[in-house]
């Protein structure tokens, strides 16, 4: 599992370089993609490997997508001096229906009162498998993954709702 | 929050959501005194009312470039050309309009801009846009300009097309049915030119498709989409497929996994066009689906077909042909697709002018079927032959493969060949199985088909239907090859050889899909022929695939009750009786018979056809053969004349050389019950009535071994029945007969029971010889025959380590043997 991370960050920090700016793309996407190119290195692997790869590919995709949107805070704050031509191109985090550093501090919250709870919303939402393959990539019963998904996915909503309030 | 004021949390949450709405906060307030916790699970509810949907979607990154770069934008120059406005924004780059800025011609165009590039990018850029300038085509819109700017932004400038996507187009215009799939197969044309000049369009869809007012339909961007997606960015090495940019909903099975690209995708892509112009509606609904569904259902699942989910009134006229043409456009293989825009083309023009398409067409193999079966006796040899000349030109064409370096060709040649060696095996050689005479065409088939099995089979790969197909074949080839179970041209060492593939072919499906039935069945099967053919030979390998293949048998008995399985497990105990009897465990036979005949006798008599009701018989026969060894005449006779009846009606229903055959061999067993009796004129009466069937078969075919071995049998039959009636002179003449055909059949096969045979025939010979009343009492024939049976049987033995199948029991040949050497001295 090692050559997973290096390799799926790389997939996703070119998803998600100014070179590509103009796609549109779903981070999920490239979940799939570094999987499919895995098994193909790979061929004959089981799902016990799978469940392992989501696990640790919803991470990366967490970690890419916050580090890319504080980067680019930085960037609009004008705290970086790379030059005005880079930012004019720079790829934007659009279309999101929440702040990617507000869902990221919920779930570091989460995981000190749920950890599963806060694995649940990490393979969920940014592995995008279904309640069956979050359940087989955790082990647990679907009905699990279901209560815990929606009382997870509920709390966060309501934190950012006060974050908001608050601020 | 504490883990455990979460846990509470969790639970109260999900109860109160159980209440009615109206009596939550009254829930709440009952069921916890805690006031913060009250107050988190109301402030969720109240969250989970506002925007039930949250974090439902993936989160879907849009890279965009700024407005404030599409600002700065307008107004510019890039080569002849000034920007004016911005008229589109796709997935690839923002699209402006330009007009031409030096008076001299008042041109409008479209300009897309592309973001900053990597460094190889701007070399290839100036290549392939070479390529793209060359596309001079009315369907195509130009490329009139592209380069880099000095701040480094690529533009593409393109003929300026006003029109609207085609889709759109036909709604709009209300176009016919015939009218909507003749704008597609302009469309066709246009794409089919620009493959001419080797460019791959990628990104084909409406969007991509525009119609002018005069009814042109316009395909923007090509060859864009190749240059954007190989545009990789950062080196991969050696497997480089890049990130592809591709609309999820038009998009091929490759595409969405990521494979090589070829003109392939864009006939898929234009199968899903045409669909969607057809039926109105997208083959696959996607919207909402997860990208791991996407694929799923790209990758595997097959589109409902056109015709029935199209507007009602157009169903009529798209079911069957259409249908067929969309269906091969959509096929999830490249391989099974149109080999060529091209051949799409021939297809639409076909259906519009009412011809047959080629998609619709009948199987190849459906198709030689006919041909010989229109012609049968006459025609025989000749389909044989010519077949065989044409599978020798695919076979050349199949080495060139490689040579040839047109992948997308020889794939489609990979199929066809697929598609012609099943045909071959399964359905040509079926057929000329049943004409008589033709053995030797049949020979002529099987080493054209061992070679192409082969080369198949060295490149099956991953493919699991592939796999039990290759299996299946190799199986049926075995079957001609040597296994004495229909006529046969002997030769149990390639049948052996290739029953070992279709075991491993079987085998590593089975350990991809354990669940599933098909592959059981095949391993089955195979293994089941395997056993059979090492026992045939004697071999000591058979106590082993004997007991896979009854494991197998049993697995399948637990697994399913589907009726062909039903015969399959029959048939399995039926065979798995013989492969005892070989060993001379009787008493396992009888058991295993008697099961597989309780199993046939469940399955319905309207559910019988004429190959259940062949295997029904041999259960019984050999059930019968059984008894009748253990002296229990009665139910012996009793099984042999329920076999009998069954022959008969199979014979009605399927008259060939071997239901014919069938027969003979319960007649035989049935005198041979008689004679057990010690009724010697019924049992000659029976033997002379199954002589004369298979001396016509024999007669109708001289090659067919098993039948002329058959003939050979019965004589030394008779020849006994001759000499327990003391009628010694046409004993001798059957011995001579039999011995004579022994002899031809030796030289021709290499099974040593043959042999066995042959060394008892001559003892037999030897001994009515002996018996005659006028015999010399030295007989010298008599003592060469003697001798010869000893030669026979030694050769037997040495070259086989036992003699596995005798005709008698070995005390009984040693007893004669002795006595004919005393007499003789």
């Amino acid at each position: 599992m090692e050559l997973v991370y290096p390799e799926l960050h790389r997939i996703a920090a070119r998803h998600l370089s100014r070179e590509r700016a103009g796609h549109t793309l779903q981070p999920t996407a490239l979940v799939s993609e570094a999987y499919m190119r895995l098994a193909q290195q790979e061929p004959g692997k089981h799902w016990n490997d799978r469940t392992h790869f989501f696990a640790v590919a919803a991470r990366v995709v967490r970690a890419v997508l916050v580090d890319h949107a504080r980067a680019r805070g930085a960037v609009k704050r004008g705290d970086g001096e790379a030059g005005v031509e880079l930012q004019e191109w720079h790829a934007s985090v659009a279309a999101l229906p929440v702040d990617l550093l507000d869902l990221d501090a919920a779930l570091v919250e989460l995981e000190q009162m749920n950890a599963e709870h806060s694995r649940i919303v990490e393979l969920r939402y940014f592995a995008g498998l279904s309640i069956d393959e979050t359940a087989q990539a955790l082990g647990i019963s679907p009905s699990s993954v279901k209560r815990g998904w929606l009382a997870a996915k509920t709390w966060i909503r309501r934190r950012l709702d006060g974050h908001v309030a608050s601020s | 929050m504490t883990p455990e004021q979460w846990t509470e949390v969790t639970e109260l949450f999900e109860v109160a959501l159980q209440q009615p709405p109206d009596r939550r906060a009254e829930w709440i307030d009952a069921a916890s005194d805690d006031v913060v916790l009250r107050a988190e699970v109301r402030a969720m509810l109240d969250a989970h009312a506002i925007d039930p949907e949250f974090l439902e979607q993936p989160p879907e990154v849009v890279p965009a470039l700024d407005e404030a770069v599409v600002d700065t934008v307008i107004g510019r120059r890039v080569g002849a050309y000034r920007i004016t406005r911005q008229i589109g924004r796709g997935g690839m780059g923002v699209v402006y309009e330009a007009q031409r800025d030096d008076q001299e011609f008042d041109r409008r165009a479209a300009v897309k801009i592309l973001p900053a590039w990597s460094a190889g990018f701007a070399d290839r850029f100036r290549t392939e846009r070479r390529v793209l300038a060359a596309l001079d085509h009315p369907g195509i819109a130009r490329l009139l300009d592209s380069g880099t700017t000095d701040d480094g932004i690529a533009y593409f400038v393109m003929e300026f097309v006003d029109g609207l996507p085609v889709t759109a187009w036909c709604q709009q215009r209300r176009l016919t049915l015939r009218d909507r799939v003749a704008l597609i197969e302009r469309i066709c044309e246009a794409v089919a030119f620009a493959h001419r000049h080797l460019v791959v369009h990628r990104d084909l869809k409406p969007a991509n498709i525009l119609v002018t007012a005069d009814g042109q339909p316009k395909l923007l961007d090509f060859g864009i989409a190749t240059l954007v997606s190989e545009d990789d960015g950062i080196s991969t090495g050696t497997t480089q497929t890049g990130h592809q940019s591709f609309t999820p909903e038009f998009a091929s099975p490759e595409q969405i996994r990521g494979e090589r690209v070829t003109t392939s995708s864009d006939v898929y892509s234009l199968g899903v066009l045409l669909y969607l112009v057809v039926a109105d509606r997208h083959p696959y609904s996607l919207r909402d689906l997860s990208p791991l569904d996407v694929m799923r259902v790209v990758c595997e699942v097959d589109p409902p077909t056109p015709s029935t989910v199209a507007p009602t009134d157009q169903r009529r006229a798209i079911a069957g042909d259409l249908d067929a043409v969309i269906a091969k456009a959509l096929r999830k293989s490249p391989d099974e697709r149109y080999a060529s825009v091209a051949e799409l083309i021939a297809d639409l023009r076909a259906w519009q002018s009412g011809h047959p398409v080629v998609a619709a067409h009948a199987s190849l193999g459906y198709r030689a079927w006919r041909l010989v079966g229109r012609h049968r006796t006459t025609a025989a040899a000749a389909a044989a032959v010519m077949i065989a000349i044409t599978v020798g030109g695919i076979a050349t064409a199949w080495q060139a493969r490689v040579a040839q370096a047109e992948r997308d060709k020889a794939q489609n040649r990979f199929r066809q060949v697929q598609e012609f060696s099943r045909s071959l095996l399964f359905d040509v050689h079926g057929a000329l199985a049943a004409v008589p005479g033709a053995t030797d065409a049949r020979r002529l088939l099987l080493d054209r088909a061992v070679q192409f099995l082969d080369g198949l089979a060295a490149d099956a790969g991953d493919d699991d239907a592939l796999k039990l197909e290759l299996a299946a074949a190799y199986r049926q080839l075995a079957n001609v090859q040597g296994n004495a179970v229909s006529e046969n041209v002997g030769d149990t060492a390639a049948a052996l050889k290739s029953l070992q593939k279709a075991v491993a072919f079987t085998e590593e499906v089975r350990e991809h899909q354990p669940e599933a039935i098909e592959p059981l069945v095949g391993a089955m099967k195979a293994a089941g022929d395997l056993a059979s053919v090492l026992s045939l030979r004697g071999d000591v390998g058979v106590t082993e695939w004997r007991a896979r293949y009854e494991v197998l048998v049993r697995e399948l008995e637990q697994r399913d009750t589907d009726m062909a399985r039903r015969l399959d497990v029959a048939k399995g105990y039926s065979d798995l009786g013989r492969l005892y009897v070989s060993v001379e465990d009787y008493d396992s036979a009888e058991r295993l018979y008697r099961d597989a005949v309780r199993h046939f006798e469940r399955i319905p008599a309207d559910a019988r056809t004429a190959p259940g009701l062949r295997d029904n018989s041999y259960a019984l026969k050999r059930l019968g053969g059984v008894l009748l060894r253990g002296m229990r005449l009665d139910e012996s006779e009793q099984r042999y004349r329920e076999a009998l009846a069954i022959d008969e009606r199979v014979i009605q229903l399927d008259d060939r050389p071997q239901t014919r055959y069938d027969m003979t061999f319960t007649l035989s067993d049935l005198a041979l019950v008689e004679s057990r009796r010690g009724n010697w004129s019924s049992a000659v009466a029976a033997w002379t009535r199954a002589l004369a069937v298979r001396q016509a078969i024999s007669d109708a075919d001289p090659m067919d071994i098993r039948a002329l071995s058959g003939v050979a049998t019965l004589h030394g039959r008779l020849g006994w029945a001759a000499f327990q009636a003391s009628d010694f002179a046409t004993a001798v003449e059957h011995y001579r007969t039999q011995l004579r055909h022994a002899e031809t059949i030796n030289t021709r096969s290499d099974v040593p029971t043959r042999l066995t045979d042959r060394s008892w025939a001559a003892l037999r010979l030897a001994e009515a010889l002996c018996a005659r009343a006028d015999a010399d009492p030295k007989h010298p024939e008599a003592a060469a025959w003697v001798a010869d049976a000893r030669l026979l049987f030694q050769t037997t033995t040495r070259d086989d380590g036992k003699i596995a199948v005798s005709a008698g029991s070995e005390p009984d040949y040693f007893a004669l043997y002795d006595q004919l050497m005393r007499r003789l001295g």
